[in-house]
């Protein structure tokens, strides 16, 4: 072969590198945050539900940052006395630190505009690509509340250094180690996550162990917000001097931790202690560098296998489709399939997870706080009937899946109705039994009735304005397998207006049953909570009917072009 | 080293850029002439189609394509990228409402008996997710039984169709988890697990290993040979030429030439012909250079 090529041929095929494998550090790093900055502006166009959560989101943070400044001012300024104040500041300290990790990690997951393996075919190494990867993770509206928010600390740290700091020296220690210190708990708040998340991708897990953590991840997280809710309400009968040590005493362990040691260093300092400030910022620093290390070892990993992660996830138990009870038909496999995917699409299977912590957390609520039971009762009617809205956007779920239904010509009614078929028969048993045991617990047996057959009729008329929804206001949504928590399409505008539609229009056949239940209950009339709870049926049993009807009209009539607005998963 | 093959298609020389072509494509005359939009819809055809018209965001992308494949045939669409052939067969297999025209599949209107239509059709959509949270089996099964097969007649022909294409023994996958090549060929078992008289498949080989692509090959002109229809599009020619007994050329949302292989190349090759009604190809000396050095 080589003969055949010209002199000038062979020098260039012989080339071992070419002209422009190097670019200057700054270069790479202000590319990178460029791109970032455009992907995260185009992320906005056409997307008026983000753009809406956001401003919501922003309105939130400026709100947090107001009353931080109030929260500041009351321990310094106005209190005029500063002990509380270093408390505060390294138990707030630590808990940014800890949310910073905590929230992405058991929810949300972390911005992956400029995920690592994207950068896989470029000739850069990992400790090349970090700092711009850093610098770009900085580009975000949490990271800009919270450096925004470490600044307010900032200056009242100051203020309260020059106002109540033991003696000069001491003072200009702390101010000089002030914003180094906040600087690199900031750091260290943007790179826990990353590092978490990085790591975990460079594993080889299955598809099914990503999908299944995911959940885990967010039920643990909705425990312990529950579980924190709970704790509150029992605030009012704790002992205040105990609640007063204890929590100086969790701030104090958690300021010796990588999560507090940062934040607790100029005040450490202001106070006198410089051994333990040292030590403090060992720990810090310590932490910094590993985690940036650990970091920069999983952008590595991540660089040279950029096609990982999708592992085996095993075999899935071979059965028949449709179950042994339902003919064979377009009615069970559309049942049967609805069934498969609510045990293998976390976009399903979230619910039924998320559904019996709520269902404890009410019980436990009751218990707790007697007074609240006719709510949580009713909290708990109120989600059977927001579990039925689940399917409010099947033909969406299906997204460009839907396409099989449509060649295979697969009847409307069947298809509506197996879906249904298969959540009535994972949730009406549970919602039945949860329903008569919940009044019991309280005791009030005698509201057993009313709240199973309300709770049966308010699931019924979730299904069948489901149905209506489903079919007239679908939207596009995340692909299965997708977290709920991290599903994009529930913030669009489409989302939103579907929901409310649903959720109005499943409200409204209820409110005779809803007004005769509470009037019945008010006055303790057996036969109005009874007459409720069939008024409820009614409107349940009406609701599938006119729902069925309806929505069958229109998935004949409009299926292809239902299709066409949900063809692409967000 | 080889003589040069004058059939196959004429590559440039070196590395060099493609122009585009200025003047727009302009669709041949004679036997390979597309049909005409106001012709009658033959009796003997299997797909039918006529004046279909399409426009996203106000703009057309397909300008009254009219065609028709002839039952027994094999009929490849071939085309370059964005010319409106997924577009042109969404609308003719019942995924995509077009804007004016018709599509008959086997004499059923796919847009005014679409129940009569589909029941004769098997269709392969490219690019699409199906439901791949069911293994191979369970997606054959829900797609027969939504058709109204008989459940015995199902479970017998998802075996058969599962062995035929080597994937029997993937009976606990989740077809999530099968590789492109695989997806392909459960897509075509449930395209083919009614027995069909008309098969349209949207790009079938693409991603396909070659001991798979020689199975569905071998399938579907048995199929062809015991009297069903193929229709498929496709971007490789080569596939085209050496499967096809039909072709038509679509470029820019019009039909260019379409008609029996030899009608259509008239005595070329199918690149060249391609090329020669689709334009592009024609490259800027020396523009890239650079890569030369």
């Amino acid at each position: 072969m080589v003969g055949v090529l010209s002199t000038e041929h062979v020098q260039t095929a012989a080339a071992q590198d070419v002209h422009h494998g190097r670019i200057a550090a700054r270069d790479l790093l202000r590319l990178q945050l460029r791109l970032k900055w455009t992907l995260w502006k185009r992320s906005y166009r056409k997307n008026v539900g983000k753009i809406i959560g956001t401003s919501i989101g922003a309105l939130y943070g400026i709100g947090g940052l107001v009353l931080l400044v109030f929260a500041f001012l009351g321990t310094t300024l106005w209190a005029g006395e500063g002990d509380l104040f270093p408390q505060i500041l390294r138990g707030l300290g630590a808990l940014t630190v800890l949310v910073w990790l905590l929230i992405p990690v058991l929810a949300f997951g972390v911005d992956d505009t400029l995920d690592p393996r994207a950068f896989a075919l470029y000739p850069r190494r990992a400790a090349e690509l970090q700092p711009g990867m850093f610098a770009a993770a900085a580009l975000s509206l949490p990271s800009l509340f919270t450096l925004a928010a470490i600044g307010i600390g900032t200056v009242f740290e100051l203020m309260w250094l020059v106002m109540f700091g033991q003696g000069t020296a001491w003072v200009v220690l702390g101010a000089l180690a002030l914003l180094p210190a906040n600087l690199a708990a900031y750091a260290l708040c943007l790179l826990l996550p990353r590092a978490w998340f990085a790591h975990s991708a460079s594993r080889a897990s299955s598809r099914k162990g990503r999908e299944l953590g995911g959940i885990l991840g967010m039920i643990v997280m909705l425990v312990v917000i529950y579980g924190l809710s709970l704790s509150m309400q029992k605030l009012g009968d704790l002992d205040y001097s105990a609640a007063r040590d204890l929590l100086p005493q969790a701030t104090e362990i958690l300021a010796w931790t990588p999560f507090g040691a940062l934040f607790a260093v100029p005040m450490d300092l202001a106070e006198g202690n410089v051994l333990t400030a040292l030590v403090r910022a060992l720990i810090g620093a310590a932490s910094l560098v590993l985690v940036w290390r650990w970091w920069r070892r999983s952008i590595a990993l991540a660089l040279t296998s950029a096609l990982n992660g999708d592992a085996s996830s095993g075999a899935a138990k071979v059965s028949p489709l449709v179950p042994r009870f339902v003919r064979p038909g377009p009615f069970g496999a559309s049942m049967g399939r609805a069934l498969r995917y609510w045990r293998r699409d976390t976009r399903y299977l979230a619910a039924l997870g998320v559904y019996p912590v709520v269902i404890v957390f009410f019980v436990a609520m009751g218990f707790v706080l007697p007074d609240s039971r006719p709510m949580m009762l009713g909290m708990a009617v109120f989600m059977c009937s927001m579990s039925g809205i689940t399917l409010a956007n099947e033909i969406g779920f299906d997204g460009p899946a839907g396409w099989v239904n449509i060649v295979a010509d697969a009847p409307a009614r069947a298809n509506l109705l197996g879906r249904i078929a298969a959540m009535a028969l994972l949730m009406t048993p549970p919602t039945i039994v949860i329903m008569a045991v919940l009044p019991l617990l309280y005791g009030w047996g005698w509201l057993v009735p009313m709240t199973v057959m309300g709770s049966v009729g308010a699931l019924a008329t979730g299904w069948g304005t489901s149905m209506v929804v489903g079919v007239l206001l679908p939207y596009p949504s995340s692909p299965p397998g997708t977290n709920p928590m991290k599903d994009k399409s529930a913030s669009s505008s489409n989302a939103m207006l579907a929901m409310a539609v649903a959720m109005t229009a499943m409200v409204i056949p209820l409110l005779p049953a809803i007004g005769v239940g509470i009037w019945g209950a008010a006055v303790g009339s057996l036969a109005l909570t009874v007459l409720a709870g069939i008024l409820a049926l009614a409107a349940g049993a009406v609701a599938m009917l006119v729902g069925q009807k309806i929505a069958t009209a229109r998935l004949d009539a409009r299926y292809p072009d239902l299709f066409q607005k949900v063809r692409h998963h967000l | 080293m080889q003589a040069p093959d004058h059939t196959a298609p004429q590559a440039p020389v070196g590395p060099t850029a493609l122009a585009p072509d200025a003047a727009a494509p302009a669709p041949v005359t004679g036997v390979a002439a597309p049909v005409a939009h106001d012709a009658a819809v033959p009796e003997n055809t299997a797909l039918s189609i006529r004046g279909l018209r399409k426009s996203f965001d106000r703009t057309e992308v397909v300008h009254g394509i009219s065609l028709d494949v002839p039952r027994g045939s094999f009929y490849g669409i071939v085309g370059p990228n964005g010319a409106g052939k997924t577009t042109t067969l969404s609308m003719a297999t019942g995924l995509l409402r077009p804007d004016a025209g018709t599509a008959h599949v086997l004499g059923a209107d796919m847009w005014q008996d679409p129940h009569t239509a589909k029941a004769r059709l098997g269709v392969l959509a490219d690019g699409l997710r199906t439901f791949d949270r069911l293994t191979g089996p369970e997606l054959l099964t829900y797609v027969g039984l939504l058709r109204g097969m008989e459940a015995d007649v199902v479970e017998e022909r998802s075996a058969s169709l599962l062995a035929a294409l080597d994937l029997d023994g993937e009976d606990g996958k989740l077809v999530v988890d099968y590789s492109a090549g695989m997806t392909k060929k459960i897509l075509l078992a449930c395209a083919l697990l009614h027995a069909p008289r008309l098969l349209v498949l949207d790009e079938p080989l693409e991603a396909v290993d070659p001991v798979s692509a020689q199975v569905i090959r071998t399938i579907l002109t048995a199929y062809v040979d015991g009297g069903g229809t193929v229709v498929l599009s496709s971007h490789a020619m080569e596939l085209v030429e050496g499967l096809c007994s039909h072709v038509a050329i679509i470029a820019e949302g019009r039909l260019m030439a379409d008609g029996t292989l030899d009608e259509v190349r008239r005595g070329g090759s199918l690149v060249q012909t391609f090329i020669d009604l689709v334009g592009g190809g024609n490259v800027a000396e020396g523009s890239l250079s650079w890569l030369e050095s």
